[in-house]
């Protein structure tokens, strides 16, 4: 699972390289962004761009990772293609995180 | 001449003619995910549209993987036969395995139960369990019959989308979807 992780205005950005976070893919997902996020203290943005697929399987990593991150550290998501959108609609996990269409919009948000 | 079909115990609309996609795998994790891919590719070759191509990816991964876990969980993986067949009005699937009965509960929609409120505990967020809800939004005549060892797990996905209210309209910026205001 390539996550690549940059810098950005306080922000911690995590890229998803890979194009399905499904039921195969998301131990590993949870695993790397762990990894990235570990020991940190700055809020998150997934970066979803690359990827167009997620099941339910793929959501709940998602939804660990925000757990593992706590309340004190939020986890936006940036770039849901409408396929991957589709899946938080439906699960109404829309409500849960926030949503930007790119990551300069999330970085323009700020504070929100 | 009659196609040798499985006989059906409700009115499914369907298209004669139309030649059925039908894939066999092993209900692994890696096998699912090809699948899915070999069933995408089947169902554009056929002139799907890119919308029903996505939509029946997402419900049959659903299914797919509730089928492994319930039917085969803890167990060796074991066969899994997925039959699509595509007409104007949608595409009817029909999922068989070989393993454990699927609880009968699983095929009522789920209640709907509060949507996640904004403000409730990250800690108590559910990591699970979404799975049967989307199967239920998505699909539609959804029935399980159960033939000597043989689970039938049968349902229909409409050409058209009617699984989100219209109040979740969504707005999107170029390609990507941004948060309702």
């Amino acid at each position: 699972m390539k996550i690549e992780a940059g810098r950005d205005a306080g922000w911690l950005i995590a890229k998803v390289d890979e194009n399905r976070i499904d039921a195969a893919a998301a131990i590993a997902f949870k695993e790397a962004m762990r990894a990235i996020t570990d020991g940190g203290t700055d809020p998150v943005i997934l970066d979803l761009e690359a990827v167009d697929f997620i099941d339910s399987s793929g959501l709940g990593a998602i939804v660990a990772v925000m757990k593992l991150l706590g309340q004190q550290r939020p986890l936006h998501l940036a770039a849901l293609r409408p396929n991957v959108d589709r899946v938080f609609r439906l699960t109404r996990m829309d409500t849960i995180f926030p949503i930007h269409a790119s990551v300069a919009d999330a970085l323009a948000h700020d504070g929100q | 001449m009659m196609a040798n079909r499985p006989m059906r115990r409700d009115s499914i609309p369907r298209a004669e003619g139309a030649p059925d996609i039908i894939l066999c795998l092993i209900a692994s994790e890696l096998m699912i995910r090809a699948t899915l891919l070999r069933l995408r590719h089947g169902l554009q070759r056929a002139g799907a549209a890119p919308d029903l191509v996505e939509r029946a990816e997402l419900l049959l991964a659903e299914i797919l993987n509730n089928i492994a876990e319930h039917a085969y969980g803890g167990t060796t993986p074991g066969r899994i036969e997925l039959r699509c067949a595509l007409g104007p009005a949608g595409l009817v699937i029909t999922v068989r395995d070989w393993g454990r009965p699927l609880p009968h509960a699983l095929l009522r929609p789920p209640c709907t139960a509060d949507p996640p409120q904004p403000t409730c505990a990250v800690d108590s967020l559910p990591e699970g369990g979404f799975g049967w809800s989307i199967i239920h939004q998505m699909a539609q005549k959804l029935r399980a019959y159960r033939e000597v060892d043989c689970n039938q797990l049968q349902c229909y996905l409409p050409q058209h989308d009617a699984s989100l209210p219209t109040d979740r309209a969504v707005k999107y910026r170029g390609n990507a979807a941004i948060r309702p205001e």
